[in-house]
């Protein structure tokens, strides 16, 4: 026996994001175009639960979950650098084991959407937090202790590699704008 | 919105037609998604920067060292000044490679030096690593005030 279907994809396409975005209990609107907007934050858990069940439909969340996952990476990155003393182990282990994810995988994607490798991130980071540490008068050799720099040449190579400025420049030019501020 | 669609929003302010068209050029062949916006004088470039309506500032804006003004006394002080425009970076770029040229620009408040170039090809490569270094300054919220970078 044979039936004849006619559907409408539209309509087909919204009952199904309207049910599985129900089925996990996300409040959300949905405009004529078909855009979602979702009233809150979803759970890293529940957006990937979300994109595999609409990827049974050949339905693909855009980028989203990436760019999250991006904002992730920065977060501990930026957590890893701002404490008072960066760990000791490798920064790939650390960041695999923070993420729960394979560096490779890591590293590719957020070169892929930033502009930036994963390690120039990291080196930016580290030579804005010696900026900060050198405005409050630290010297070189603490600075590098910290930010475990093998030593102060090497902090000093990366830091005028990253501004194209020497420590001493940079500190003089800031200290020079302070000048400006308080004399004009 | 990710970061790989938002666009960069470029302003280019330098009087010479020349210089104008070679950077243009040297922008489109990077390939990134980005909005030029460019201006002769230096009065053209502030009106538009101090005109109230403008909701979308550019990221970054090129300004030639001896850009000239004759509304304003000087491009970069006035720019500065204005508390509107603080978290657009400011690029100058100049002929000079002297120290003491280097340390006035940043002490009056740029945050890029760029030494033009002769060369095409290094004006292309520096104009990527400047554009780089100011999306990083922007999508991780880094602080503009120690922003200084000389290329």
């Amino acid at each position: 026996m044979k039936i004849y279907i006619k559907y409408d994809i539209n309509v087909a396409c919204r009952t199904i994001l309207q049910e599985q975005l129900e089925k996990l209990g996300i409040h959300f609107d949905m405009n004529e175009s078909g855009e979602i907007q979702v009233l809150e934050v979803i759970s890293l858990e529940d957006n990937i639960q979300l994109q595999a069940n609409l990827k049974r439909y050949g339905i693909d969340i855009l980028s989203d979950q990436k760019s999250q996952l991006i904002q992730r990476i920065k977060n501990v990155i930026m957590d890893m650098i701002g404490r008072e003393k960066l760990p000791a182990s490798k920064i790939s282990l650390y960041l695999a084991e923070k993420m729960n994810m394979n560096y490779s995988y890591i590293s590719t994607l957020f070169s892929e959407y930033t502009h930036s490798s994963i390690e120039n991130y990291i080196i930016l980071q580290k030579i804005e937090k010696a900026k900060k540490l050198l405005l409050q008068e630290l010297s070189l050799t603490e600075i590098s202790y910290i930010l475990n720099y093998s030593s102060v040449a090497h902090l000093s190579g990366q830091f005028k590699k990253t501004t194209g400025l020497s420590p001493s420049v940079f500190k003089k030019i800031i200290d020079g704008r302070k000048r400006k501020i308080y004399t004009t | 919105m990710s970061e790989e669609e938002e666009k960069m929003n470029i302003i280019l302010a330098d009087d010479d037609e020349d210089d104008r068209d070679v950077f243009r050029q040297a922008i489109e062949e990077l390939g990134l998604n980005v909005n030029l916006l460019t201006f002769e004088t230096g009065d053209d470039l502030l009106d538009y920067l101090f005109d109230p309506e403008i909701i979308e500032l550019p990221h970054i804006l090129f300004l030639d060292l001896n850009m000239f003004c004759v509304k304003y006394e000087n491009c970069l002080n006035e720019i500065r000044k204005r508390e509107k425009l603080r978290d657009m970076s400011i690029a100058i770029y100049s002929t000079s490679t002297a120290e003491k040229d280097i340390h006035e620009t940043f002490i009056g408040g740029a945050n890029i030096y760029i030494s033009k170039p002769n060369d095409f090809q290094v004006l292309k490569k520096s104009l990527r690593e400047v554009l780089k270094i100011n999306w990083q300054f922007h999508t991780s919220g880094l602080s503009k005030d120690t922003f200084l970078f000389s290329i």
